[in-house]
């Protein structure tokens, strides 16, 4: 009887997997993608424990243990940059849901459904575009002589400030432009949670009385909540990727103090000065914190809501 | 430090050559070698064409000249890479691109080279790019690189070694180049083997200079030479008055009056360094003080000049947001804006009036621009500091290279075409499709330079010489042993011909001019007192180090001037830059200096 069960169990999986072959065969440029560019770099990791030359190769480089750890961790600019990380990456993740939330929020109470359409692909341009466009732009309109600064000269006669060389606002022009160019995506998600809650809730609370406010506060956002939930988490996987494109294209020296990223300076030590091992020491550094993070977060989502991602 | 100036040095001393030529000045340059020669390469290469077979067995009867000229039987390919930069001359064709270019063309047919550009990409990416592709182990077969990165391709086997081919072409055409003096070549030599051909410049080359447009300072009351500022105070009290003018007809009265940039350190244009000089200041080199080598870019005078330029920056000289502009990226902002004539004065060096001052003066011919006194505190000549070894770049080979011979054969090649096109009298003869061809050679996206170091001050010498007698036509006798020479003689005929001609007057105003760029440079280094930078070699802990500590001291100093970092922190960057492998680098170079004494 026993062994019967298994080879019903046996075959129904098989028959489940044939069944779902089309959507195996969808999946197989994703898991070629990883593996070639997530699982196979694993190895270069050794370089980290290595005087790394490139033209020696790994296997003729010498190991030299974790003298490359204890060069990064005496670097001025690695503290700097890790302080950076963490500063920048958190206001983008809290910015990138809060924001949506409200625009989600918002546009939900919107009734003419053109308008909502039309407001929803506007905010989500910007997402298309490359940095590499954006940037240029935002320099251009954050400039000594820029839009900005013009507008405010003739509206309030305020003095121009120089933005792009300012450790006051620059990392708030990084913060604000990347929240900009990534909100439309998340409100998408979320809009499409809003339009999933049971309409009867909503019957049932206007027969208990609640108003348009009440019911966002007590129906809609509660109904989302794990929708904001798993943004979150996938935010907090990147807490230590603070949006290198971005800021590499961005920065200069001068506010290198306040926005220079463990990114930019691991592009740095190993485009610029060759030192490769260092950098990729820092480099593994980075994703260890990493995956501290979306380790822990995970697990006070699973304990605390019962919520799996994965 | 050196890293940028390098190739603005070699490119824009290389211009007059390019632009206007040099004669026949081959057996000239090539001293003792070859009166003849001319003839007897074009035989030699015809020959060689029929008997390239037996070529391995009667090498040695033949000349280095006639070696180097032989095409190859086979199609050699040579890959090579590009730090993108537009051409300086504005005739070359705008449709013509590196791949196009008569260099590539010619050498397919006259060398059977194929010169194949694996990458190309913008002068301020290139660091980058090279990075990336050596992380993965790919390096061109020609290339040129910094000492930096020659000391440490070096130490892994990456280079070729150039000994056996260095010898069997050695010749005074070539030596002229990377070993003008007999022993420059051995800079690049490591256990006796040469791996790399060094390019050098002019140590006088490293002077800065001032420079005004009298025409936009006449809104101020200055109308002759003598009344420009000598000192720092004079200096500051000109800023002052044109912060109060429209002096360049933009409507707006205000800051800025100084151009500035990101690159301030080591521009050579728009940057700091004539205010560093004034102060005998540097920001890189290592000087002797009582037997030991000192850093100069941690001295105690650098408060001061850092100090003085905060004040200018507070008092809006320079452009608020300066250090986000870089002068080299393309179509620098900057350089517009000096093109534009937005600037009465320019921080410069002794090219800048060939690039972009030229091109200022071709749109706004009215500008009247003329080298002032080099600033100082006591309005007397500064010390200034010059490398006691000027190594700018080494040409190298990549040890995949199966051909190693052929970075010779293709520098004698570009010389050879260089001085056969750029006489005035073949100029002259040439065919609309013949120009087409020389303007097509653009110098700068080749992976050598063919400069010799010491030819600006010798032409600057002959050339003023020989326009005293008033000389219009001269022979070979009056030439100057140097591959420069036409080019730059042509460059006066034209300027004498037509002083209007902004591309014209650039040239001879840079290099000619007797109160020109030359003339400034050479007057700088025969009276002031002069301090070496000693150090010509790249240590161990520099190639690790160094990259990171002048990111350091330029933050610093920027910061510093932008008021963001108050100068009294001097004492903490230098203890941070001696903490993070500035004292390591210190007793590198000291224990080398010492046991070469």
């Amino acid at each position: 009887m026993a062994q019967q069960k298994t080879e019903v169990k046996v075959k129904k999986k098989k028959k489940s997997l044939y069944r779902t072959r089309e959507l195996h065969v969808m999946l197989i440029p994703a898991v070629l993608f990883t593996t070639i560019f997530a699982y196979l770099p694993i190895f270069g990791l050794v370089m980290a424990f290595q005087d790394f030359k490139p033209l020696m190769g790994f296997r003729e480089s010498p190991f030299v243990g974790l003298k490359q750890f204890q060069y990064i961790f005496t670097m001025p600019s690695f503290r700097t940059a890790f302080v950076n990380t963490m500063i920048i990456s958190f206001f983008k993740i809290i910015l990138s849901i809060l924001v949506p939330l409200i625009l989600s929020l918002m546009l939900n109470e919107v009734t003419k459904s053109w308008f909502k359409r039309s407001v929803q692909t506007i905010v989500f341009i910007p997402y298309f575009f490359s940095w590499a466009i954006l940037a240029g732009m935002i320099l251009e309109i954050f400039a000594y002589d820029g839009i900005i600064n013009n507008t405010m000269m003739h509206l309030f006669g305020m003095e121009p400030t120089a933005f792009l060389v300012s450790n006051k606002y620059f990392r708030t022009i990084i913060i604000g432009s990347d929240v900009w160019k990534g909100m439309g995506y998340n409100t998408v998600l979320l809009l499409a949670a809003i339009t999933n809650v049971d309409p009867t809730l909503y019957e049932a609370a206007q027969v208990d009385g609640a108003g348009r406010w009440k019911q966002v506060l007590h129906v809609t956002l509660p109904s989302i909540l794990p929708m904001v939930a798993v943004l979150t988490v996938l935010g907090l996987g990147n807490i230590l990727n603070a949006g290198f494109e971005q800021i590499l294209i961005m920065y200069n020296p001068t506010v290198e103090r306040t926005v220079d990223i463990l990114d930019t300076l691991v592009y740095r030590l190993g485009m610029t000065s060759h030192q490769y091992s260092a950098a990729a020491a820092m480099g593994l550094f980075k994703s260890v914190i990493s995956l501290i993070f979306v380790g822990t977060s995970y697990l006070i989502l699973y304990k605390k809501s019962d919520y799996r991602v994965f | 430090m050196k890293k940028k100036f390098i190739a603005l040095f070699l490119s824009a001393a290389m211009v007059a050559g390019c632009l206007a030529g040099c004669g026949n000045s081959k057996s000239a340059s090539s001293g003792g070698s070859s009166a003849g020669s001319d003839a007897a390469n074009t035989e030699a290469a015809a020959d060689t064409k029929d008997t390239a077979s037996e070529a391995g067995s009667d090498e040695s009867a033949k000349s280095a000249e006639e070696l180097l000229l032989e095409p190859y039987e086979e199609p050699v390919d040579i890959h090579i890479v590009l730090q993108y930069r537009e051409s300086e001359d504005p005739n070359t064709p705008s449709d013509c691109t590196p791949e196009t270019s008569t260099a590539v063309k010619l050498l397919k047919e006259e060398l059977n080279i194929n010169l194949i550009y694996d990458w190309i990409v913008n002068a301020d990416q290139y660091q980058e790019k090279f990075g990336a592709e050596l992380a993965a182990g790919n390096l061109p077969d020609v290339f040129m690189v910094t000492p930096n990165d020659f000391e440490d391709l070096a130490s892994q086997g990456g280079l070729a070694d150039l000994t056996e081919y260095y010898e069997k072409y050695r010749c005074d055409d070539l030596d002229n180049i990377f070993n003008y003096d007999g022993n420059f070549i051995n800079v690049a030599k490591k256990d006796g083997k040469i791996y790399g051909l060094p390019m050098g410049t002019d140590p006088a080359q490293m002077t800065s200079q001032m420079i005004y447009n009298m025409t936009q300072l006449e809104s101020v009351g200055i109308t002759s030479v003598d009344q420009l500022p000598k000192t720092i105070e004079e200096f500051e009290a000109l800023c002052d008055k044109l912060m109060e003018v429209d002096y360049n007809g933009d409507g707006k009265i205000g800051g800025p009056v100084i151009p500035a940039c990101k690159n301030y350190m080591d521009a050579q244009l728009a940057d700091f360094e004539p205010f560093f000089h004034a102060y005998e200041t540097w920001a890189d080199g290592w000087y002797d003080k009582d037997g030991t080598l000192q850093y100069a870019g941690i001295d105690e005078g650098i408060k001061t000049t850092l100090t003085k330029l905060n004040e200018w920056y507070n008092k809006g000289y320079f452009q608020k947001d300066f250090a986000a502009y870089d002068i080299w990226a393309a179509d620098s902002p900057v350089v517009n804006d000096i093109v534009a004539g937005k600037y009465a004065i320019v921080p410069a060096s002794w090219w800048v009036p060939n690039w972009p001052l030229n091109t200022n003066k071709v749109e706004h011919p009215e500008s009247n621009w003329v080298i002032g006194p080099n600033l100082s505190t006591d309005g007397k000549q500064p010390a200034i500091m010059v490398d006691r070894y000027p190594v700018n770049n080494f040409v190298v080979v990549g040890r995949d290279c199966k051909n190693p011979e052929a970075v010779f054969k293709m520098m004698y090649w570009s010389l050879q075409y260089t001085l056969e096109n750029s006489n005035p009298e073949r100029q002259n003869a040439m065919t609309e499709e013949e120009k087409t061809e020389w303007y097509s050679y653009v110098y700068t996206w080749l992976p050598y330079r063919i400069y010799s170091p010491t030819c600006l001050r010798t032409n600057f010498e002959v050339i003023n010489k020989l326009a005293q007698e008033g000389k219009t036509e001269i022979t070979d006798a009056d030439a100057a042993k140097n591959n420069e020479f036409w080019g730059s003689w042509a460059s006066y005929l034209k300027y004498k011909e037509n002083p209007d001609d902004g591309v014209a007057w650039g040239t001879y105003f840079s290099r000619l001019a007797p109160d020109g760029g030359v003339a400034n440079m050479i007057k700088t280094i025969e009276t002031a007192d002069i301090i070496y930078d000693e150090v010509y070699i790249t240590t161990p802990a520099m190639v690790s180090r160094k990259a990171e500590l002048d990111k350091l001291r330029n933050n610093t100093f920027l910061s510093m001037v932008m008021g963001e970092t108050p100068v009294s922190d001097f004492d903490k960057f230098v203890a941070q830059w001696k903490a993070q492998g500035g004292d390591e680098i210190a007793k590198e170079v000291n224990e080398w200096y010492q046991s070469n004494k």
